[in-house]
């Protein structure tokens, strides 16, 4: 069954089409669903959502493609975006015009949602691809200036709450 | 914030997903925002706040760097 209906998908159709620029990468990193329980290890939780998550939204608009990790596969990935792959990474990421790896000096960083971005939390994975794509920054410019200066490590972790 | 400069990661976080994470932050009231875990700040706040408490984190951190 399709996580979106298709009144959702036909108003997600427009503001993709009108409000994305540049092309977005979903990038998502989870663990195949195991049939076997193993002591000490847990489940990952929304893993086997995330990808046909993923997969749907870009559907709706050629501007959005889908990299999908095996956490354990890839367990240098895992420790970067510190995940012990209990809950899926979506990273919303923008894609360099060659099509090759971004640098992110000049396309800026990546937003990362950790768990299924779904209910309250999917309205802000909209604005987030759209901004990525865009480049859309609500912030003054002396904000901005003082921010691209940054020489050290900012870390902003965000808490709410889907009601 | 995250899109400006590579070295600035932010993370939205489900606070019911995540217990123990709310719970070491002391969250209250949402949306809260945390500063490379040491500056918070609840609700939400103009700019010029959310600037003067990443100057603050940022200071704090150099001065256990040095």
């Amino acid at each position: 069954m399709p996580f979106l209906s298709e009144a959702d998908q036909d108003q997600l159709k427009e503001i993709f089409s009108k409000q994305m620029q540049r092309s977005v990468r979903l990038r998502v990193l989870s663990k195949p669903t195991s049939k076997l329980y193993i002591p000490g290890q847990q489940p990952c939780a929304t893993c086997s959502e995330a990808e046909p998550f993923a997969r749907e939204l870009a559907a709706l608009t050629d501007k959005l493609e889908v990299v999908v990790h095996d956490v354990q596969a890839e367990p240098l990935l895992a420790q970067q975006y510190g995940t012990d792959g209990t809950l899926p990474i979506i990273l919303v990421e923008p894609v360099s015009e060659e099509g090759a790896e971004a640098a992110a000096s000049e396309t800026g960083g990546a937003m990362r949602f950790v768990g299924l971005p779904a209910g309250y939390e999917f309205s802000t994975l909209v604005a987030d691809i759209v901004d990525v794509s865009s480049g859309t920054v609500a912030l003054s410019q002396q904000t901005q200036d003082e921010l691209r200066g940054l020489d050290q490590d900012l870390h902003l972790q965000v808490f709410v709450t889907p009601t | 914030m995250a899109q400006l400069n590579p070295r600035i990661t932010a993370d939205v976080i489900d606070a019911n997903e995540f217990p123990e994470l709310s719970q070491q932050f002391n969250v209250m009231g949402v949306p809260k925002t945390v500063i490379n875990g040491v500056e918070e700040l609840v609700g939400a706040q103009p700019e010029s706040r959310v600037m003067a408490a990443i100057r603050a984190a940022l200071s704090q951190q150099k001065g256990t760097d040095a």
